[in-house]
């Protein structure tokens, strides 16, 4: 992808586009990176294998991948960055074992994030409600996100009028 | 509201409204947790000065912790035998030691996770403004 620049790149031309190259590299990372960090993944069912496992019976299939969903989106409330699929603390055991009864018995998934939320607070959830004290956390990725895009953007701009004000070399294609 | 067996007597049950009427501990506390054993002289200290300090013995077994308490001494006026954590989770608790403040109407005005100490309850406690009817502890 992009301009391979032509070695050996001792110009100013060459150098911005090693630097605009790292500007890409730098917004695709935050791109992959932010989302990871503010949400876990919720669409796919997890494979038992993953994090901790007990045998468990479930009356539907449903309730099973109810389970794995909600075992990826609640924290351990002991620990610092865990969710209950991977956690070995005593309390994560007994939270997925009230997760695995609650869902048994009927809750929804609301019911249930209520549930936790009103024994353990809102530091459970992994997706933190928008209120007025987690905007900042919320907005701030996609703000970064946008001031990383335009400083690509202005690099890009410079880069592009600095190849068309000096020599153009062959191989360069990056101004045409 | 929970009703659970007493760790002294297995056929008698307390509930909350015996935790009610006057300001109040709940020590979370189990025989497995190092850190209890550490804060128990400190515990009896409170309760010796007329504190009152509700036990509430966490996922332990019923000898051990009768036997802890007997070696150890016993600042509790009740022990909640919470063998399976019921209550523990639905206190939001997550491990020993952590000790609840409770008011005359059982509202739990501040959770403290950690050893109880002097200088805990001096910081966290004291600033509370909770009458503890008798003499709080004395000069510290």
């Amino acid at each position: 992808m992009g301009t391979v620049k032509t070695a050996p790149a001792a110009n100013s031309s060459g150098r911005v586009a090693v630097a605009l190259h790292s500007c890409w590299l730098l917004t695709i990372c935050l791109c992959l990176a932010v989302p990871a960090h503010a949400q876990s993944n919720v669409n796919n069912e997890l494979l038992p294998e993953t994090g901790v496992s007990e045998l468990r019976e479930f009356s539907s299939l449903q309730l099973r991948s109810r389970y794995y969903a909600l075992l990826n989106q609640l924290r351990c409330p002991k620990c610092q960055n865990q969710n209950l699929a991977d956690s070995d603390a005593p309390i994560a055991a007994d939270l997925r074992n009230e997760l695995y009864s609650l869902l048994e018995e009927g809750y929804s998934d609301t019911e249930i994030r209520e549930f936790m939320t009103a024994r353990y607070g809102t530091f459970v959830l992994y997706q933190p409600p928008l209120t007025q004290y987690t905007l900042a956390l919320w907005l701030l990725p996609p703000v970064l996100l946008a001031i990383a895009a335009g400083l690509v953007w202005r690099a890009s701009a410079a880069s592009r009028a600095a190849g068309n004000a000096g020599t153009s070399k062959p191989g360069d294609s990056s101004e045409q | 509201a929970f009703t659970l067996p007493q760790l002294a007597n297995a056929d008698a049950s307390v509930s909350n409204s015996d935790l009610l009427g006057a300001p109040a501990l709940l020590n979370v506390w189990a025989t497995w947790c190092i850190a209890c054993r550490a804060e128990h002289a400190y515990l009896n200290q409170l309760a010796d000065s007329g504190i009152t300090i509700y036990g509430l013995n966490y996922k332990d077994e019923r000898d051990a912790a009768t036997q802890w308490l007997a070696r150890l001494g016993n600042p509790y006026r009740l022990n909640i035998f919470d063998h399976q954590g019921r209550l523990g989770l639905d206190l939001g608790v997550y491990g020993a030691p952590e000790t609840y403040v409770l008011d005359t109407e059982g509202i739990i005005r501040y959770r403290h996770v950690g050893v109880m100490n002097e200088q805990v309850w001096r910081d966290k406690i004291v600033v509370l403004g909770i009458d503890w009817g008798q003499q709080a502890v004395g000069a510290m």
